[in-house]
């Protein structure tokens, strides 16, 4: 099933949740809303699952208007940050409930229970009652409750923010394949941009309730449209500098405070032909910044050994760099250190808007 | 080592100063109760259950008999009506003021504190009228109704702290299921708030099952409770205190029964996982 949301606006009394939101998500696809917390994001969730009513706009599933569907028209299957399981019902009567209230008859429930059990292994804590499960358990009987109705629509929010980190590594795997095998058009909240980003077809980031980008993992990663995706994208994140651009012998430089750098033409040309103005931010990526070598100077401010690779924050005339170098890396504070920008993979940024100046 | 006892003793002595007083009196009335010919009022000469005689003998009542369990009947009718009608108002107004939203809804909450500080005796004649008029007055279930409207008001405050407790999510999930609004309810959280009905029933139970000024005005005469039986036998000429007291503690007994058998309801509070949504 596809949803489409049409300029859709919540308001609390001043306050604007959710601002003019476009979305489309297609048939079978995995949508992630990614953004920090009261960004607008479970607003967005509740306003598909129908709590809430958008103060403008349309929700459409298919080519249908929703708005005034209640919940339990919609054919949703939804997973809440805290699982929301039934306290008093065993996890075989929360997986039933659903069914039981279709008036479904009791030998086809079971059968039904049986199988998203085993889909999810968890058919040895069927007798038990949520208070007895662990975290992942219930996670487990709590997505169970939400795919045993055969959902066209599956909402996660946050669903995974209450798993130790290991555990979570194993279910963003496990809920991608899931995903992928049934099919389910499938909106997930995160605030963990490795989560959208690992598992989502496609990441909309939203800010203030506004949406600032929608695309695949790869293309906000790559092309981020302003500071705000560019600095949420990635970790550790994006360096910014302030920096301002220099003409000189028919070449564009940008010139900090500490150093100045020759602009590869490719990047000179497009930010010629989108800004005359001068005062820009430099984005460069940890892992695009070479160390040891180049004609940046700095100084060591700390070495953090990853196991795979090294995390080096240096300070460069005042400003703090991080970095990313190869494992086996070693200083000590203070040392003098050079550093090289891979300057095919720089960002700039308008310093006044904040929009990249590369796209 | 004998200071640390001392105040470690401290604390108890003073519970049980602050106790005395109740205490001297409940053994009084067990004394009373139990004991046959009392010497200086309170030391008995002999123990027996001469004194619980209603329980197999009529008492008079006018020019006529009645017996102790005609009186007991009718006031746990009395009280169980009441004790019903407070529980399933107050767990449908407190589900509607925990959880949606409709105009007026501050006010109402407001409302219902300013009512119970009504006292209810000023309501009486009105009452009186009003029961009159639809019909209900001189009637155990009609008083009922009346007392239980005295009690609604902070049951209901009650019943919405119970609601309040539980989860937006699970109320959502619930609705996300296929439950319309009544079904989360009836079938999500009146088995939550278990606890909170018990709770309810209680007061609603026992402010009836203690009342005396509406009984007494709004029944007839020919319909006895336990109240209005014992404020008979004390406006005689002669009192029997002894009567009076094993009649008092059989009157006592109902709610300590019910209270011990909803007391494991009362502290069997439903453990959440997990972060509760707002």
């Amino acid at each position: 099933m596809r949803v489409f949301l049409d300029r859709v606006s919540k308001h609390f009394g001043p306050v604007k949740a959710v601002d003019e939101l476009s979305l489309e998500i297609g048939d079978k696809e995995f949508m992630a809303l990614l953004g920090p917390s009261g960004c607008g994001k479970t607003t967005t969730l509740l306003i598909v699952a129908g709590f809430y009513k958008p103060t403008t706009g349309l929700v459409l599933f298919d080519d249908r208007v929703v708005n005034d569907v209640p919940p339990r028209e919609r054919n949703i299957g939804m997973v809440f940050q805290s699982y929301a399981l039934y306290p008093h019902m065993t996890a075989f009567d929360n997986i039933a409930f659903p069914l039981r209230l279709r008036k479904m008859k009791k030998q086809k429930i079971k059968e039904k229970v049986k199988a998203v059990a085993s889909l999810l292994h968890i058919e040895e804590i069927l007798h038990r009652r949520p208070g007895e499960l662990s975290g992942g358990q219930q996670q487990r009987v709590a997505l169970a409750r939400a795919l045993v109705k055969e959902p066209s629509l599956l909402l996660l929010d946050e669903p995974l923010s209450n798993l130790d980190a290991k555990l979570r590594i194993m279910m963003r795997a496990e809920l991608k394949r899931l995903q992928k095998d049934l099919g389910i058009t499938t909106i997930f909240v995160t605030h963990d941009q490795i989560e959208a980003m690992t598992m989502a077809d496609r990441v909309a980031v939203l800010e203030s309730g506004r949406l600032q980008q929608v695309g695949s993992p790869e293309e906000l990663y790559n092309m981020p449209i302003n500071l705000f995706v560019a600095g949420f994208i990635g970790t550790p994140p994006m360096n910014f500098l302030v920096a301002t651009l220099e003409e000189a012998e028919g070449k564009l430089f940008i010139k900090t405070s500490h150093f100045s750098l020759p602009l590869p033409n490719a990047i000179g040309q497009k930010v010629r032909s989108r800004t005359t103005s001068k005062a820009v931010i430099i984005g460069i990526r940890p892992e695009d910044i070479t160390i040891g070598q180049g004609e940046i100077q700095g100084e060591i401010y700390i070495v953090e050994p990853l196991g795979r690779d090294t995390l080096v924050t240096v300070d460069v005339g005042g400003e703090t760099i991080k970095v990313i170098a190869p494992a086996g890396f070693k200083a000590d504070p203070h040392e003098r250190i050079r550093l090289a920008f891979s300057l095919e993979k720089i960002y700039l940024f308008d310093k006044e808007t904040g929009k990249s100046l590369l796209i | 080592m004998v200071i640390k006892r001392v105040t470690k003793a401290i604390p108890y002595i003073l519970l049980l100063l602050i106790a005395a007083p109740f205490l001297t009196m409940y053994i009084g009335f067990f004394l009373r109760a139990f004991g046959e010919r009392m010497v200086l009022g309170v030391i008995p000469e002999r123990w027996g259950v001469n004194n619980f005689r209603f329980l197999w003998q009529p008492i008079a009542w006018g020019l006529e008999k009645t017996t102790m369990w005609a009186a007991l009947g009718n006031t746990m009718l009395f009280a169980t009506v009441s004790g019903f009608i407070v529980t399933v108002i107050c767990m449908l107004a407190g589900y509607a003021l925990s959880r949606i939203e409709f105009r007026g809804k501050t006010f109402f909450l407001v409302l219902q504190l300013i009512l119970h500080a009504v006292p209810g005796q000023i309501l009486l004649i009105g009452i009186f009228f009003l029961l009159l008029y639809i019909r209900l007055l001189h009637q155990i279930p009609g008083v009922a109704l009346a007392r239980a409207a005295l009690e609604i008001p902070l049951g209901i405050w009650m019943a919405k702290g119970f609601f309040d407790g539980i989860p937006w999510d699970v109320e959502r999930a619930a609705m996300i299921d296929g439950c319309t609004r009544f079904q989360v309810w009836y079938k999500i959280f009146l088995p939550l708030v278990k606890p909170g009905i018990a709770a309810v029933f209680i007061w609603g139970f026992l402010f009836a099952w203690h009342d005396f000024i509406y009984v007494y005005t709004l029944l007839p005469g020919t319909i006895k409770l336990m109240a209005t039986l014992i404020q008979n036998l004390l406006a005689t000429e002669v009192v029997d205190y002894g009567y009076l007291a094993a009649m008092s503690l059989v009157y006592s007994l109902p709610p300590l029964i019910l209270f011990i058998f909803l007391q494991r309801a009362l502290l069997k509070v439903p453990i959440f996982g997990g972060k509760g949504a707002v």
